[in-house]
């Protein structure tokens, strides 16, 4: 089912959680809100379910208005963060839920109900579990009945509020996976919450990024990382650096070093004069001091190896903190040490106006 | 060498602060019980079995067996009302509210039934606005059920509320994406979660009603046979130093209250059972 939003605005008390904003998911997307906390997603996607309300503004589910039906007529299937499951009744119970709450003319038979309930338990991996207490279960198993559960009313669209928060770092990662293919078995529309990037990239087909409320950026897993936007998004994606430049022309100066356009992309609007870059740290190469090629020279203070990875950190000239991360056999034949002075060549700039954002 | 002791507690003291504990126990509780025991006993049987069953004695505990039970419906379903008020909704003055639930425990019960009587006599408030429609609440059985409600309507309140906060928002709306309509999230959801502890504050409210001894006298009018409570017979025949008889009296609200405390216990277990985590 798609879901259309539009001009949707929400305000809790003088602070507004979701304004003015537009988005239109298509049937069978599995899609991710991303932002950092406070940007207005998890409101977002309370209001998709019917759990919130807009203070203006639409909402469209396959093309009818939706906006004023309650979460239970809008046939949508919610998982929360901390689960939400029902303490008081068996694994089984808690799937059946949503079928044994049917108005007796819908109501599939019991035996029906039965057949149903064990095949999700099946497919979340759960039925040897059937007979027990969410309390028994650890948190990876109750976040899959919470999804069962979730499944069970045959849901137009599937809603994920930050689905693996509360779980430690290898489970997410199975999570994550799983999640996938289901998604692939069962193509219902899904849109899930979460702050984290790696979750967002690694799991969806197209990435929402919010901020203040707004949408940031819009884009599919590879062109959100490839491409941000934004200041904004180049502080959420992390590992990026922030630099002072002058713009010149159609390239910048660092310092005193002129960059030519080559390796600067200046973002539309920016004039003449002082202006932000940002450059990533993977678009950070090291050279000697003396190289013609560096751009700025700098301090190393720490170095972290990461798989083939090296990240490094340098303080440069005027005391600012600089990260690089490069591949560690690059690296080998610098032979870093602690407190080295290296250069920094810089493969690309991103420009933005001063001080916006 | 110095030897590391294993067993050693956060807090030290262990073993004095808990034989202080058990000797309190041992003097407040366990020996009166053991005093009235003996005192029973001397009786021998068939006189104990003589005055417990007396048809005086038997009237006691019908008038206090019906008054605690009317009492306890009372409380049972207002007390869960005034739980899910002081729960669910946001209004000026609701601190207070919840402060006065728990006036009952804090005043002494002859001021309760000094009070109760001055509204309900025919000349009060209440009273005078009750008797001419031919109810009779002081010096009636009706007064007995009012004195002992009074007196108990903190349990059902005091037990369902933490429950009731306990519930998280999201359980709720849970539900209600599912498709449950509000009964059903009441009746499948809420109420289930919450009934172990309504019957429990119920029970203790029973309990409760059962022995109280205050507030009841001077509203009931103590007519034997018609409004004379069973704590009332064990006075009176303390009065005429009658030990054994009011210990044996005494001895049958005791039974009632070791029932009522295994019921209670017994429900406590049975509401966790799903939270047993093996």
């Amino acid at each position: 089912m798609s879901i259309r939003i539009e001009n949707v605005t929400r305000v809790f008390g003088d602070f507004p959680a979701v304004r003015n904003l537009t988005l239109e998911i298509e049937a069978g997307e599995l899609l991710a809100l991303l932002g950092p906390s406070g940007s207005g997603k998890t409101t977002l996607l309370r209001m998709i379910a019917g759990l919130d309300f807009p203070d203006s503004g639409r909402i469209l589910l396959d093309g009818e208005d939706a906006t004023g039906l309650g979460a239970g007529e809008r046939r949508i299937g919610f998982v929360f963060q901390h689960y939400a499951l029902f303490r008081h009744m068996t694994v089984r119970d808690n799937v059946d839920f949503g079928l044994r709450v049917m108005p007796r003319a819908a109501r599939p038979s019991r035996a029906e109900r039965q057949a149903w309930v064990m095949e999700l338990l099946e497919r979340v991996g759960l039925a040897h579990l059937a007979g027990r207490f969410p309390a028994q279960l650890s948190g990876g198993q109750r976040q899959r009945v919470a999804l069962a559960r979730a499944l069970a009313i045959r849901p137009r669209v599937l809603l994920l509020d930050e689905p693996f928060g509360a779980l430690d770092a290898a489970v997410r990662k199975d999570l994550r996976r799983w999640l996938r293919n289901l998604h692939v078995e069962v193509p219902v529309t899904t849109v899930f919450v979460t702050h984290d990037q790696e979750e967002a990239l690694d799991v969806a087909n197209r990435v929402v990024v919010m901020n203040a409320g707004r949408i940031e950026q819009v884009g599919e897993p590879r062109e959100v990382d490839a491409a941000p936007a934004s200041p904004f998004m180049y502080r959420f994606l992390g590992h990026a650096n922030r630099l002072s430049v002058e713009v010149v022309g159609d390239g910048v100066r660092l310092g005193n070093r002129l960059i030519d356009a080559a390796r600067v992309d200046i973002a539309p609007g920016v004039p003449e004069g002082p202006a932000e870059a940002y450059v990533r740290a993977h678009e950070v190469v090291l050279v000697p001091p003396s190289d013609p090629r560096a751009d700025m020279t700098a301090r190393l203070v720490h170095s972290m190896a990461r798989g083939g990875l090296l990240r490094l950190e340098f303080v440069g000239a005027d005391g600012e903190l600089f990260e690089a991360e490069i591949p560690r056999e690059d690296c080998e034949d610098l032979a870093l040490a602690r407190d080295e002075i290296v250069g920094l060549h810089l493969r690309r700039m991103h420009i933005f106006p001063k001080g916006h954002g | 060498m110095t030897r590391i002791d294993r067993r050693r507690r956060v807090l030290p003291g262990f073993g004095l602060s808990l034989g202080v504990a058990l000797t309190y126990v041992a003097i407040i509780i366990i020996l009166p019980l053991i005093a009235m025991g003996i005192q029973t006993t001397s009786l021998g049987w068939d006189a104990f079995w003589r005055i417990i069953t007396s048809d005086r004695a038997v009237a006691t505990y019908r008038v206090t067996l019906s008054a605690a039970g009317l009492a306890t419906l009372f409380n049972a379903g207002f007390g869960l009302l005034m739980a899910w008020v002081l729960v669910r909704y946001r209004f000026p003055g609701r601190r207070l509210l919840d402060a006065l639930v728990d006036l009952p425990f804090a005043l002494p019960t002859a001021v309760a039934g000094i009070t109760l009587v001055t509204l309900f006599g025919p000349n009060g408030w209440y009273g005078s606005l009750l008797e001419p429609l031919g109810i009779k609440v002081a010096y009636a059985p009706l007064g007995i059920a009012v004195a002992m409600a009074f007196t108990s309507i903190p349990f059902v309140i005091r037990t369902v509320q933490p429950v009731l906060e306990d519930i998280a928002p999201d359980i709720e709306e849970a539900a209600r994406s599912l498709g449950a309509r509000p009964w059903q999230i009441f009746g499948y959801v809420i109420w289930p979660l919450i009934l172990p502890a309504f019957l429990a504050g119920s029970t203790l409210a029973f309990a409760r009603s059962l022995g109280e001894f205050g507030a009841v006298i001077f509203i009931a009018g103590n007519l034997p046979f018609q409004t004379e409570v069973t704590s009332l017979l064990i006075y009176i025949r303390l009065d005429e130093f009658d030990y054994p008889a009011a210990a044996a009296l005494a001895s049958v609200l005791l039974v009632a209250a070791f029932v009522l405390l295994l019921v209670t216990n017994s429900i406590q277990i049975w509401a966790m059972r799903h939270a047993r985590t093996d």
